[in-house]
C-alpha cells in the first residue's frame, strides 16, 4: 500500500459538547497553576524588566535567562475586540465578546470580556481580570470597571 | 540593465482545477493527477524533463517527499515549503543555484471540511493562550481591522467596497466557487450576517476543494519552449512566529509584510506605482486595505480611501484579487497561496478570462497571509525578465 493511502476518516470528527480547556505546557503551567488561585502572572525578566507573553524560554528583548513569574495585579485595558456571532465551536452561545487586553505593566493577551454587551465597550475601556471555572481549570477573563 | 537576484527564472505553466465547495468523488489524489497531467500538456514537457518537484495535500497528508514516486523514482529536488510564495521562492533559489532547471509545484485539497456547526478545522487554533477563547482565523483577524478602525476610522463601508469588488471578479470566473453567483454589492456585503465584528459573511474568505500548480525553470529553457513566460523579479518572507498563538497586537503586526515588500521591490528595480496587478491575499476584506498601506501603495490610515471609487476594480488602476481570490474564486487547504502565484501568471501571460483579463500588464504583486496570521510573503513577477520600469 503506498504511504500517502488514505487511512484515517475524516479529521473534522471532534466533539463539541464541551467548551475547550487549555492544556499547559512545562513551560506555560506557572501560568495555568497561578489562575486556579485567582492570580494572573506574566513573566519579568530581571535584567531588562520588560514583561514577557506567551511564555519564554529566555527574554526576547535582551536574550538573557532571567526571567521570572510575576503576579499582575490583572488591571489593564481593551486594545481591541470584536464581537462574535459564529461561534469557533457549537459550545460557545452567541455572541461572546474576544479581546485582546494590555495590562497596565505592557504586556498583552488574548482573553474574552464578560458581563458587558458589545455595544458597550470600546478601545481603550478599563477592565480588570476575573476567573471563571472551566473544567479542572480556571480561564482569565476581563470585565468593564471605571 | 543587470539581471534581478533571482537570475531569470521564469513560470512557463500554470493551472487550476475547478474549485467548488465540494468536488463530487474527486480526492486529493485524483485533483493531483488532473493538474500534473494539464501542467505537463501545458508546457509540453514530459515527466523526465521535470528534476524537481514540490507535490503536497494537506488531507491525504502526502509530503513532497512522498509525491516523489508518483512520477518516477528517478533523481530529482524536492521542495519542503508548504504555503505557496514561499515555495515558490524555495523552488527559485533551488534553480538559481543549479540545483534543478524544471520544477513542479501542486497542491490539492478535498475531503475534509463536512461540520456546518462549527468553523472549518483549520480555522480553529488548538493553542493554549487563544483556544479556550474562542477565538479562530476570521475572529484574529477582527482583531486587527477593529483597531485599525478605532485609530483611523477606517469604515465598515471600505471593508464592504473590498468584498463586493473581489466577489463581482469571482462571478465571472469560470473555475470559481461562486462562478455566476451574482454580482455583489457593498451593500449586500452590510446587510449579510455578522461573523465577528467588523466582519460580516460576505467579508469573510469561503472554504472550498480544488487543486492547482504550475512550472518553473530558467529563462533560457524558457525560450526553448512554446510556452509564455513569466518571470520571478523579486520576492520577500516576512515571519514573527506560529500564527494564532498570542495576540495580533497591531503596533506589532500591523505592518507586517512591508519589510518583505521592501526588498522585493528593491530586487526588481520597481516601485507600488509600477505595479499592474495586485494579486493580494484577502483572507478578509480590511486585509487588503492593510496591505496597500504595508506596501507602501499608500501612508498608514489612508487604505480605505484608497480603494475607494472603483481604483482596485478590474479597469481600475490597482486591480485586486482579478479570479474572485479567497472570497468567491477558492480557499482550499493551503492552494490558494499558490493560486496567488498562478493568476499572476494567468495575467501577465494573457490567459485570463477576457472579462478579467487587465490591459496588457506588464507587473503583477502577488502577496500570502496577512496582520491576523502574524506573517505576510510578497512575490514580484513581471512579463520581462528585468522589470525596471
Amino acid at each position: 500500500m503506498s504511504t500517502w493511502d488514505k487511512q484515517t476518516s475524516s479529521s473534522d470528527e471532534h466533539s463539541f459538547n464541551a467548551l475547550p480547556e487549555p492544556s499547559p505546557t512545562t513551560l506555560s503551567a506557572p501560568h495555568w497553576d497561578a489562575c486556579k488561585r485567582n492570580q494572573l502572572l506574566a513573566q519579568q525578566c530581571h535584567s531588562c524588566q520588560q514583561f514577557v507573553f506567551p511564555p519564554q524560554p529566555f527574554c526576547p528583548h535582551c536574550v538573557t535567562d532571567t526571567l521570572a513569574w510575576q503576579r499582575s495585579p490583572g488591571k489593564g485595558r481593551i486594545y481591541s475586540f470584536t464581537e462574535i456571532h459564529r461561534p469557533q465551536t457549537p459550545a460557545y452561545s452567541t455572541p461572546y465578546v474576544a479581546a485582546i487586553i494590555e495590562l497596565d505593566e505592557g504586556w498583552h493577551m488574548l482573553s474574552n470580556i464578560i458581563d458587558s454587551p458589545a455595544t458597550l465597550l470600546s478601545i481603550n475601556q478599563r477592565v480588570e481580570v476575573v476567573f471563571i471555572e472551566r473544567g479542572a481549570s480556571k480561564i482569565p477573563c476581563f470585565r468593564r470597571t471605571l | 540593465m543587470t539581471n534581478t537576484p533571482f537570475q531569470d527564472i521564469a513560470i512557463v505553466a500554470g493551472y487550476n482545477s475547478q474549485q467548488a465547495k465540494h468536488l463530487e468523488g474527486q480526492d486529493d489524489l485524483s485533483l493531483l493527477t488532473d493538474v500534473i497531467q494539464n501542467l505537463l500538456s501545458q508546457s509540453q514537457l514530459t515527466a523526465d524533463d521535470i528534476d524537481g518537484i514540490n507535490i503536497n495535500s494537506a488531507v491525504w497528508n502526502l509530503k513532497p517527499r512522498e509525491a516523489l514516486s508518483m512520477l518516477g523514482g528517478q533523481e530529482r529536488w524536492c521542495g519542503n515549503e508548504f504555503m505557496g510564495i514561499a515555495a515558490v521562492i524555495e523552488a527559485a533559489g533551488a534553480i538559481a543555484t543549479g540545483q534543478a532547471d524544471t520544477i513542479m509545484i501542486a497542491c490539492a485539497q478535498a475531503g475534509e471540511y463536512s461540520h456546518t456547526g462549527a468553523t472549518a478545522p483549520w480555522t480553529r487554533p488548538s493553542h493554549e493562550f487563544s483556544e479556550c477563547f474562542g477565538l479562530y482565523t476570521a475572529a484574529e483577524f477582527a482583531l486587527c481591522a477593529q483597531r485599525h478602525m478605532a485609530i483611523y476610522g477606517t469604515q465598515a463601508s471600505a471593508l464592504a467596497e473590498v468584498a463586493a469588488t473581489i466577489r463581482c471578479n469571482g462571478h465571472y470566473h469560470p473555475q470559481a466557487q461562486f462562478y455566476g453567483k451574482g454580482l455583489v454589492t457593498p451593500e449586500q456585503v452590510l446587510a449579510s450576517r455578522m461573523v465577528c465584528s467588523p466582519f460580516h459573511l460576505l467579508d469573510c474568505c469561503i472554504t472550498s476543494e480544488g487543486a492547482g500548480g504550475l512550472i518553473i525553470t530558467t529563462a533560457e529553457r524558457a525560450r526553448d519552449m512554446d510556452a509564455k513566460a513569466v518571470f520571478i523579479v523579486g520576492a520577500g518572507t516576512d515571519r514573527q512566529g506560529m500564527s494564532y498563538t498570542r495576540a495580533p497586537v497591531w503596533d506589532q503586526c500591523g505592518d507586517v509584510g512591508q519589510r518583505a515588500a521592501r526588498r522585493a521591490f528593491e530586487q526588481a528595480g520597481l516601485k507600488p506605482t509600477d505595479i499592474d496587478v495586485c494579486e493580494f491575499y484577502d483572507p478578509f476584506s480590511f486585509e487588503i486595505i492593510r496591505q496597500f498601506e504595508a506596501f507602501g501603495f499608500c501612508k498608514p490610515g489612508e487604505g480605505g480611501d484608497f480603494i475607494a471609487n472603483g481604483r482596485i476594480a478590474i479597469d481600475g488602476e490597482f486591480p485586486v484579487a482579478t479570479n474572485g481570490g479567497l472570497l468567491s474564486f477558492s480557499h482550499a487547504g493551503t492552494l490558494q497561496m499558490l493560486q496567488k502565484v498562478i493568476v499572476a501568471y494567468e495575467q501577465l501571460s494573457g490567459k485570463m478570462p477576457t472579462s478579467l483579463q487587465v490591459k496588457n500588464p506588464t507587473t503583477a504583486m502577488a502577496t500570502n497571509g496577512g496582520s491576523g496570521a502574524l506573517f505576510c510573503d510578497v512575490m514580484l513577477l513581471a512579463n520581462q525578465a528585468t522589470a525596471n520600469k
